[in-house]
């Protein structure tokens, strides 16, 4: 096999004008080009049922979305479970979470909208040495892309917010350094149905004593 | 002539519940998308397939789309790894040979130079045999005019990796095409 001129290279590459080169490399670039040519010129149209399945499948997933949500619930609540903690696997954001604490605090005042005398203040501890920032987001904050920031207090890798839920079946996914959306793998899991995973959260009603 | 709302727009509509204006990025983006998928697996079933199966998860992930005015390279990163995925799984169906697939809806467009078919048909085989990483390379670079950066950027690999993968992929390409080229 001919080993390709460095400036045919150059020039295919994008970094030098057709212009530049010599005849004879001129004349390769243009065989090449030919080459292509057809496939660069091919137009594809996809059929109308493409489309059409796309936007059945999204009109339908909000409904699929609740029937998963219930089911999961429901294995939830009647499945005995068994506490696994796994080596930390994503780098410098070796992130293990501790567990989920559900604190009931009379008077705590919740974000706006919510009913202090429902809601219950519900901590979320994450541990990622190295992290620049965590947040976590739900659908209790209908999914908000910053989310609730997480503080490390102390410096040392453990990140901690606290949040007014109302009571039921809450999902959520902790956000590394503004990019990385991990679930807690201390906390059940579901399967979102597009290859992604959250963790769910179930905060039971206040007693009323 | 408008060009329309932007993705980030569209975006922002759609998480506010309006639900039917996904169907706006479905019409941008399926059909450059679905030739992206065909260079890359060889089949239009295949790619159409692929687009829808992307198109519905990035509707499913829409949320988790940091920079939605990037919408666009979020979205090729789909298509890539179903493509890959598709194409590691050998999930390759039977083709429909070329000739079937034209003038009907959703084929390629017919071309009335029987060269430049039975051409495009051969490259396109050739391009089938070569190792992924440089036949994604060849597509985006030569098919679908993307600078280096800009496919540096898409693929997170470097400049130079991706001139390597430019070259080997070229000489092979010539090298199976040699009586063509």
């Amino acid at each position: 096999m001919d080993r390709e001129h460095d400036d045919l290279s150059r020039h295919l590459d994008g970094e030098l004008d057709l212009e530049a080169l010599p005849e004879d490399l001129r004349r390769e670039a243009e065989a090449f080009a030919r080459l292509v040519a057809p496939l660069r010129d091919e137009r594809v149209t996809l059929p109308p049922s493409v489309h059409a399945s796309v936007m059945a499948s999204v009109r339908s997933s909000g409904r699929a979305r609740w029937r998963r949500a219930a089911d999961a619930v429901y294995a939830w609540v009647t499945t005995p479970k068994t506490l696994r903690l796994r080596p930390a696997t994503v780098g410098v954001a070796v992130a293990v979470a501790l567990a989920v604490l559900v604190l009931v605090r009379p008077r705590v005042a919740g974000p706006p909208g919510l009913n202090p005398a429902t809601t219950t203040v519900t901590r979320f501890v994450f541990v990622a040495p190295g992290a620049r920032s965590v947040a976590v987001t739900g659908d209790f904050v209908a999914w908000d892309p910053d989310g609730v920031l997480l503080h490390d207090a102390r410096g040392n890798g453990v990140w901690v917010a606290e949040v007014a839920l109302e009571p039921g079946v809450h999902h959520y996914v902790f956000i590394v350094d503004g990019s990385e959306w991990l679930p807690d793998p201390n906390a059940s899991q579901v399967d979102d149905g597009f290859g992604q995973v959250n963790s769910v959260l179930l905060v039971a009603p206040r007693s009323s004593s | 002539m408008s060009a329309g709302p932007s993705d980030a727009d569209v975006i922002a509509r759609v998480l506010d519940g309006d639900t039917e204006a996904f169907g706006l990025l479905v019409d941008r983006y399926q059909d450059e998308f679905a030739a992206y998928a065909k260079h890359m697996t060889g089949s239009l079933d295949d790619a159409a397939d692929i687009v829808q199966e992307s198109l519905i998860r990035a509707y499913g992930s829409l949320r988790r789309c940091k920079e939605r005015e990037r919408f666009k390279g979020w979205l090729f990163r789909i298509v890539s790894n179903q493509c890959k995925s598709h194409l590691t799984r050998g999930r390759r169906r039977m083709r429909r040979p070329l000739d079937s697939l034209i003038d009907e809806p959703g084929s390629a467009a017919p071309d009335q130079d029987a060269e430049a078919v039975e051409l495009r048909e051969r490259v396109q085989s050739a391009l089938q045999v070569l190792p992924v990483d440089q036949r994604e390379a060849l597509v985006l670079k030569y098919l679908h005019g993307l600078s280096l950066p800009e496919m540096a950027e898409l693929l997170s690999c470097s400049v130079p990796a991706l001139k390597m993968r430019l070259l080997r992929g070229r000489e092979a390409l010539r090298e199976m095409l040699r009586e063509v080229a």
